[in-house]
């Protein structure tokens, strides 16, 4: 977030707003308003998408165990024990 | 993954139970890729599939952005790892953008948050506090 702001707001670009019309001056600001929530909103919603989940409970939705598949309860699959699950996009990839 | 298998141990040491790994294929795959990473029947480590999305769409955990299906084809999940105490989840990395903002949603090049390392540290981290 830092780096966007950062970017938005060099050296160049401050001289540059500095001689322009009030009205112009706006749209600019505008423009680099917008064009950092662009950047930035996907990232804040994600993060917090992802940390609304820390102190919930795992939903009962299941798993496929094998094939053809052993249904895999997730929350009776995580009661009393420690886990960790791993979401990966595919199988077969290298990390 | 490998990683994953690499630290099983060092999780099991920690008091984890259990290391699940899922993927949005079905469970033919997932027992493929097992067989071919040497886990296959492992006590520690199983992999598991989510063929329809369901688990990954409860989860807020759905990867629909065009880049990544342009190559897979559907929707898949996110590259996340959670710690999940109980049946209640205390820790979650999504690896979905570089530390600059750098587009990868797919957590393709920067998947450092998710892996086992970076997991393994977390938990030790948390696991810790509670004890201590």
């Amino acid at each position: 977030m830092k780096v966007v702001i950062e970017h938005f707001t060099s050296r160049s670009s401050r001289r540059a707003t500095r001689s322009m019309p009030r009205s112009l001056l706006s749209q600019v600001s505008m423009f680099k308003l917008e064009l950092t929530m662009i950047i930035i909103i996907p990232k804040i919603s994600s993060l917090l998408a992802a940390s609304a989940l820390v102190g919930t409970k795992v939903p009962a939705v299941d798993l496929d165990l094998s094939f053809p598949p052993t249904k895999i309860d997730l929350a009776e699959r995580t009661a009393g024990k420690k886990v960790i699950l791993v979401g990966l996009p595919g199988a077969f990839t290298p990390t | 993954m490998p990683g994953y298998k690499e630290k099983a141990e060092a999780f099991k040491s920690l008091g984890i139970d259990e290391i699940i790994v899922y993927c949005v294929n079905d469970g033919a795959v997932m027992d493929a890729w097992a067989e071919s990473q040497g886990v296959a029947g492992d006590k520690m480590l199983t992999l598991m599939g989510d063929p329809s999305g369901a688990v990954t769409r409860a989860l807020g955990m759905t990867l629909d952005h065009p880049g990544p299906m342009g190559v897979l084809g559907y929707p898949r999940c996110k590259r996340f790892a959670m710690f999940i105490d109980d049946g209640v989840i205390k820790l979650v990395k999504v690896s979905e953008a570089g530390p600059a903002g750098q587009e990868d949603p797919a957590g393709d090049d920067y998947p450092e948050a998710t892996l086992a390392p970076a997991i393994y540290d977390e938990v030790k981290k948390m696991l810790g506090k509670d004890e201590l």
